[in-house]
């Protein structure tokens, strides 16, 4: 007779691993659940070390810090934090490219014309600025300086949002704390072995190193690469993008803090992948990423020493080996992966904590109330694969957009393309036209500011424009120009804002 | 650039007003006005604000001049088989679901789970819809314009409209001064040459449509209070029914009956089901048309060749309780506006454009369907994942706010699982009165008005 498992309440979460998104996973489900209801336990170990060289974010993460309830200027001093508006791209597309992807939109539109036809036909009157020239973000990052958004008046260009450059070891630190409190009880120790549950091979248990056992109904799989939960434990198959996203490996560097402050990251393009540069209050953050197949582990150490004008390496962390991709299911059984665990695509565009908090916050939306959960998690799998899918074209089309003449960028340059991705770069060099989602991550003017500032120039515009002629345009993108520059005029610089508003923790 | 219109019906006019904002457009409509082929009263959902943005219309001249009414909610009128309700005088029998959220959740724990968690336990509450301001108001048979600021409890709700379509087409083709009209005798080589050519004829029936038999009709019952701002369905054991008042204040009720049996009825026949269903005095109802309509049966998007688009049957939504025509041509010229930049492409164009209309074509299928398979009990996998966790599949794009279809299911009685982690965690008195804070809030702003 078949034994028909029945329907289980859950009223224990395990999580196994810290980290980040271990401590953020631990922190939403403290805030949303009270302990005497759902237990929490957090495992983890001080002998493992953490990634923690995420530390560039975009603007969402202020969305799961407002759920937390958390208080801005708090988190900023206890995570060294700066603002960030934006990312500077140089070399990327060519070796002398210089552009910025904001959090802004670009300009403004005139009736139902968008900003971007009415740039293309100002050209075509005589105009020779770049499409990021009519950014608040990008000419306040510029000039390093920095104001929220919603101090500035409502008239003006209050069309940005920005982020923040953290230490994501001491964001970590933050939210344990914040959950500690909140009753998430905190395991010394490593995974051993796993208990499973007959007949349908759930996990039980998880057995520690110091022998503990700790039992549950729902476990999240925080353990970082080495997914011991979905992949080594439950074998969900992890697809493989390397063809698409050729850098394999990464080494972070630390440096002294930057004077003046920028509120942006950098991103620095050289032969065989990238550098980032990341400001904090105390220090830089700094990294390089490349792929082995074309640079060496050592020639990669000498190039960001290099790069950073050091004699010798300086606090590294690193060689980071990761394999860009994801899994086929992010939850399967009764095992959610979140994180990298989950899939990792590379460090370019501060992704990594976005995919953390979107799989947290659906996570809560379909959180089930007992094992009965198949319909949730058919859901929860599309919805994250369907991002990752969405951010995974996005970075592919920084690497395929290129005009440099090294071995790695050709390789970039001549593959084959995601058909997705591929469709859109070719309706945009036709036509200008973008596709529009509502859900995700990267909007339009994140796409317009790498196919334009990668060099993509659409052969035509859209014919709605032809209501103003091109001298028309020119005058409405120069009268938004000179507006935006009396706006920026007005903004203080990041440093003394920080200082203003008391998060500066020197 | 020069657009032909082929048709001079609802279709071409609608998209003559979108483009007319751009006066480097050259649109010409090209036939005579031909017969109606959809219903000549339409309700319309709020996306339809979006086709007044692009075409630049002002929402308030719309409303002076057309004769319509705003359209808070929709009334279902469920009854045994064979049982006949009197739309007018059964209110028991109506499920009022609208354009709104409904409640407000408390915590994490949504308003639904929070609603299913009380009902589930004999407690006396209201009907959900109670909880939702744009229903309430359009039981009172009272109107308050929603507005977008996120801090009012008016921006809880939209508003569509009901619409009289000759009175529309009239509107538009007095304002659209510039667009030509061409008879076929006048057509001439220059003006049949173009760039883009659409073709808005009504096809001829296919294998994949289907011939619906639709009755219209109007009468004149003694209360009609109960169909101010909203419009009452009815499954009938003939087919769908829907009585709308194209007017706030008209006397006269319009019925649109769409007959489930393909069979073409005589005219006797017809007159008794008017009779039937009117539940009007003898003889008051006026038999206004018996039209055939062609609805599609499955998915048949416009068909593209050479620049040269043919808008097919998927406006045609003859029987839909829940799409109308102008629904569909909303969708179709905003997505055509979107990407008309690739006129000069035509794969290209096809390709972004079959893409974008068939995906926010999809949303309100699922709308409709939502309905149809919550009455008949029937199961899909947006209902299933609402039952297991209270929240709708997620579609992108998506013209229907998830609070909608979860208020259209909640209020056909498809509850989510009581018990959900968030809620297990308040007790029934926390819950009931966080209800009852919502109730009093939404009286004091119904009262207001």
């Amino acid at each position: 007779m078949r034994t028909v498992s029945q329907p289980k309440r859950i009223k224990s979460i395990v999580i196994l691993g810290g980290g980040t998104a271990g401590w953020m996973t631990a922190a939403a489900l403290s805030r949303a659940l009270k302990p005497d209801n759902i237990k929490i336990t957090l495992i983890e170990s001080d002998k493992i070390g953490t990634v923690g060289v995420g530390e560039a974010t975009i603007p969402h993460i202020r969305t799961f810090n407002a759920m937390l309830g958390i208080n801005e200027a708090e988190f900023i001093k206890a995570t060294q934090a700066t603002y960030k508006l934006g990312i500077q791209f140089c070399g990327w597309g060519s070796a002398d490219s210089d552009y910025f992807h904001p959090f802004a939109d670009f300009g403004k539109s005139f009736e139902n014309i968008e900003f971007q036809s009415l740039y293309q036909k100002a050209r075509q009157a005589g105009l020779t600025l770049p499409l990021d020239a009519f950014s608040t973000a990008i000419a306040a990052s510029r000039q390093n300086k920095f104001c929220q958004p919603d101090t500035l008046p409502v008239q003006l260009l209050n069309n940005f949002s920005y982020a923040y450059h953290l230490d994501a070891t001491a964001y970590a630190q933050f939210l344990r704390r914040y959950a500690e409190k909140l009753g998430v009880i905190r395991i010394e120790g490593q995974l051993e072995t796993i208990q499973t549950r007959l007949p349908d091979g759930h996990i039980q248990a998880l057995i520690l190193d110091n022998q503990a056992k700790v039992e549950g109904d729902l476990f999240i799989d925080c353990s970082g690469f080495k997914a011991l939960l979905i992949g080594q434990h439950l074998k969900v198959n992890y697809q493989n993008w390397s063809h698409w996203l050729k850098c394999d490996s990464a080494i972070a560097m630390q440096s002294e803090q930057l004077s003046p402050l920028p509120p942006y990251t950098l991103s620095t393009a050289h032969g065989s992948g990238w550098f980032w540069q990341i400001p904090l209050q105390n220090r830089t953050g700094n990294g390089i990423v490349y792929s082995r197949d074309y640079l060496s582990d050592d020639a990669a150490l000498a190039k960001l020493t290099h790069q950073l004008n050091l004699t010798e390496p300086n606090a590294i962390n690193g060689p980071i080996r990761f394999t860009p991709g994801m899994r086929d299911q992010s939850w399967q059984k009764n095992c959610i992966a979140i994180g990298l665990a989950s899939g990792f695509l590379e460090p370019l565009e501060s992704t990594s904590i976005h995919l953390i908090q979107l799989s947290i916050f659906k996570l809560l939306e379909l959180l089930p109330a007992d094992t009965q959960y198949e319909a949730a998690r058919d859901e929860f799998n599309s919805l994250v694969k369907t991002e990752y899918i969405n951010v995974r074209d996005f970075i592919i089309l920084h690497y395929a957009l290129n005009q440099r003449h090294e071995d790695f960028w050709q390789a970039c340059r001549t593959m084959a393309l995601p058909s997705s991705l591929q469709t859109k770069i070719d309706l945009f060099k036709t036509s200008g036209y973008l596709t529009q989602k509502q859900q995700g991550l990267f909007f339009k003017p994140s796409w317009q500011s790498v196919l334009f500032g990668q060099g993509i120039t659409p052969k035509a515009h859209d014919p709605k424009a032809d209501k103003l002629s091109n001298q028309q345009a020119l005058d409405w993108v120069q009268t938004y120009l000179s507006k935006q520059m009396q706006t920026v005029d007005k903004m203080p610089l990041h440093q003394d804002w920080l200082k203003q508003t008391g998060v500066l923790n020197r | 650039m020069i657009i032909n219109l082929i048709g001079n019906n609802l279709a071409s006019w609608m998209i003559a007003a979108t483009l007319a904002p751009y006066p480097q457009f050259t649109i010409q409509i090209m036939g005579d006005k031909t017969t109606a082929a959809y219903p000549p009263i339409q309700s319309v959902l709020p996306l339809f604000k979006q086709f007044l943005k692009r075409a630049k219309i002002d929402e308030a001249e719309f409303s002076r001049q057309v004769m319509c009414q705003p359209l808070l909610a929709n009334q279902i009128l469920t009854q045994a088989p064979n049982q006949v309700v009197n739309p007018l005088t059964d209110f028991a029998h109506a499920r009022w679901f609208g354009f709104c959220q409904t409640g407000a959740p408390l915590g994490p724990a949504s308003f639904a789970h929070l609603y299913s968690q009380v009902a589930g336990q004999n407690t006396q509450i209201n009907e959900f819809s109670d909880y939702a301001l744009g229903t309430q108001l359009a039981k009172q048979g009272q109107y308050i314009a929603p507005n977008l600021n996120p801090q009012s409890i008016l921006s809880t709700y939209e508003q569509g409209y009901i619409i009289e379509v000759d009175s529309f087409i009239n509107f538009l083709s007095t304002k659209l001064t510039n667009t030509k009209r061409i008879q076929p005798s006048n057509l001439t080589n220059t003006e049949a040459a173009c760039d883009l050519r659409i073709d808005c004829r009504t096809p001829k029936r296919d294998a994949a449509s289907q011939a619906i038999q639709t009755i219209c009709w109007q009468c004149q019952p003694p209360d009609t209070k109960r169909l101010k701002f909203s419009k009452q369905i009815q499954l009938t054991e003939h087919g769908w029914l829907l009585a709308v008042k194209s007017q706030t204040e008209a006397k006269q009720i319009n019925y649109q009956l769409n007959l489930s049996n393909p069979v073409e009825l005589p005219q006797a026949d017809i007159k008794k089901l008017v009779q039937l269903y009117s539940q009007c005095p003898a003889n008051n109802a006026i038999l206004d048309k018996s039209i055939n309509l062609i609805a599609a049966v499955k998915d048949t998007p416009a068909a593209f060749s050479q620049n040269h688009i043919v808008l097919g049957h998927d406006w045609l939504t003859a029987n839909s309780w829940a799409i109308s025509s102008i629904d569909v041509l909303s969708i179709f010229t905003t997505s055509l506006l979107d990407c008309i930049s690739l006129s000069n492409t035509p794969e290209l164009f096809e390709q972004a454009f079959i893409e974008q209309y068939q995906t926010k074509l999809d949303s309100l299928i699922r709308y409709q369907q939502l309905l149809t398979d919550a009455l008949n009990g029937t199961s899909n996998d947006t209902i299933a994942l609402f039952l297991a966790s209270g929240r709708i599949k997620q579609l992108d794009p998506d013209l229907i706010h998830p609070d909608w279809s979860a208020g259209l299911l909640m209020n056909l009685g498809c509850y989510p699982k009581a018990d959900s982690p968030f809620v297990s965690q308040l007790s029934t008195a926390q819950i009931l009165k966080h209800l009852e804070q919502i109730s009093l809030v939404l009286q004091r702003t119904s009262q207001y008005k």
